[in-house]
């Protein structure tokens, strides 16, 4: 069984008088520890098919399962833990940092919203953040820290809760070229050590390029770039630069 | 091959063989057997550039005639036995005739892609056609994509910026293939629904 599955998703939204299918029968499975790369121009449909695997946006035909679970027939509630407590991450990396407030607890935030108080949260915080590599910004002021460090501190406070798998649109957005590559060897390196199943989205093929599966998003249809029939071994882990401890 | 002044040394004919006495230079140590420069090519450059042994022995034989390489048979043991092998060293002119490569102006290579061609000449009845093609050439560019990714270097390092600029070149080009796919089908499905919605009216 897939740890996360879409089986013939449509979704469809208006468009004057007539609707058109932003996802048009998709279907896709994630096991875990998968790295899965889509590609896909702009308004293709891939930020739609992430938030709809995310449970952010219902589908309206078709099945979401997670772990076995149908995500489509949740109730609002259990979708939105399931975005929590080792469920499904899906990382913004647009977010807007409060002035002055450490980074630290910018990433404890949403263990704040499950009712966790700030010290209890401080530790999985800090930890999330040395999985990034930037625990030693921990406690600098959020709008003070480079993009580059900005979009770590966006993966750490998705990685806070643990999920077991982690969903990315277009990572690459705000960071110079040399950036994204870190970022790119981070997120492969986080997948392959720890099992977390990533999904990338991007209309960039650099991050993608060292996915196991390849998928092409056009018009709301998902297609396989797989070479079918054969087995794509999981690449070697790749040097990252650590800057924890610079 | 004498018989040219010193500093005048130019590279004539592909890039090969500028990449070829760069790869010389850099292993003036040891000399290197026409496969061994084969190996180093294909990872220098990626698969994209699609060197191939008989382009290799070609802009090695050329810079061997404008004595910019020498050549030699040196017998290696394989299993015992030997057998011989041609192998190539840099001569003293080779590095002035590299950093001249080097100044010279890169030319715009010309676009040859098939499918432009077959879409250039092709009539309304060869749509469906012309949409498995596409689908094809898509496939083509995500295997050179996933070929692309053998070598890996540490950030940092000047072998490592040259890489992933050589690399981020072969992206950016096949990032605009991979758009123009999308745009040509995109058409070539609304250009057949148009006809369609005409003749049901």
């Amino acid at each position: 069984m897939s740890l996360l599955s879409l089986q013939n998703v449509v979704k469809r939204y208006p468009d004057g008088r007539r609707e058109i299918a932003v996802l048009d029968d998709v279907s896709l499975e994630v096991d875990d520890g998968d790295f899965v790369g889509i590609w896909g121009v702009r308004r293709s449909g891939k930020s739609t098919l992430l938030q709809v695997a995310a449970g952010k946006e219902p589908a309206d035909e078709g099945t979401v399962r997670f772990d076995g679970d149908d995500v489509t027939r949740m109730s609002p509630d259990r979708r939105a833990r399931l975005q929590r407590h080792g469920g499904i991450g899906l990382l913004n990396v647009n977010w807007c940092p409060e002035r002055n407030k450490p980074v630290v607890e910018h990433v404890a935030l949403p263990l704040l919203s499950d009712g966790m108080s700030l010290r209890e949260a401080r530790e999985p915080a800090w930890r999330a953040l040395e999985r990034v590599g930037i625990a030693g910004c921990a406690y600098m002021p959020a709008d003070r820290v480079s993009h580059g460090e900005r979009v770590r501190v966006a993966l750490a406070q998705t990685l806070v809760h643990e999920p077991r798998v982690l969903l990315v649109d277009e990572p690459a957005v705000p960071l110079r070229p040399s950036e994204g590559v870190e970022l790119y060897e981070l997120l492969h390196s986080l997948g392959h050590d720890s099992r977390l199943a990533i999904v990338i989205a991007s209309e960039d093929i650099a991050p993608i390029r060292k996915a196991r599966r390849m998928f092409s998003i056009d018009a709301g249809r998902l297609r396989s770039m797989d070479r079918p029939g054969t087995l794509v071994q999981f690449p070697e882990r790749p040097h990252t630069r650590q800057r924890s401890q610079s | 091959m004498s018989g040219r002044s010193a500093g005048k040394e130019r590279l004539s004919g592909s890039p090969l063989q500028g990449v070829l006495l760069a790869l010389l230079l850099g292993e003036q140590e040891q000399p290197l057997h026409g496969y061994m420069l084969t190996t180093l090519v294909e990872r220098r450059l990626g698969p994209a550039w699609g060197v191939t042994r008989q382009s290799v022995y070609g802009a090695l034989n050329r810079l061997e005639q404008e004595g910019l390489v020498t050549s030699a048979w040196k017998t290696a043991t394989v299993g015992g036995r030997g057998h011989g092998q041609r192998v190539y060293a840099a001569t003293d002119r080779a590095e002035t005739a590299l950093s001249g490569w080097m100044r010279s102006p890169a030319s715009k290579e010309p676009v040859r892609v098939e499918l432009q061609a077959k879409i250039a000449m092709s009539r309304a009845q060869d749509a469906p056609q012309l949409l498995s093609a596409l689908d094809a050439y898509e496939r083509e560019c995500f295997e050179m994509l996933r070929q692309t990714n053998e070598a890996e270097v540490p950030m940092g390092s000047w072998a490592g910026l040259a890489l992933n600029l050589t690399r981020m070149a072969v992206d950016e080009s096949l990032q605009a293939d991979l758009r123009w796919i999308a745009t040509a089908r995109a058409w070539i499905k609304d250009f057949l629904a148009e006809i369609a919605g005409e003749q049901l009216r």
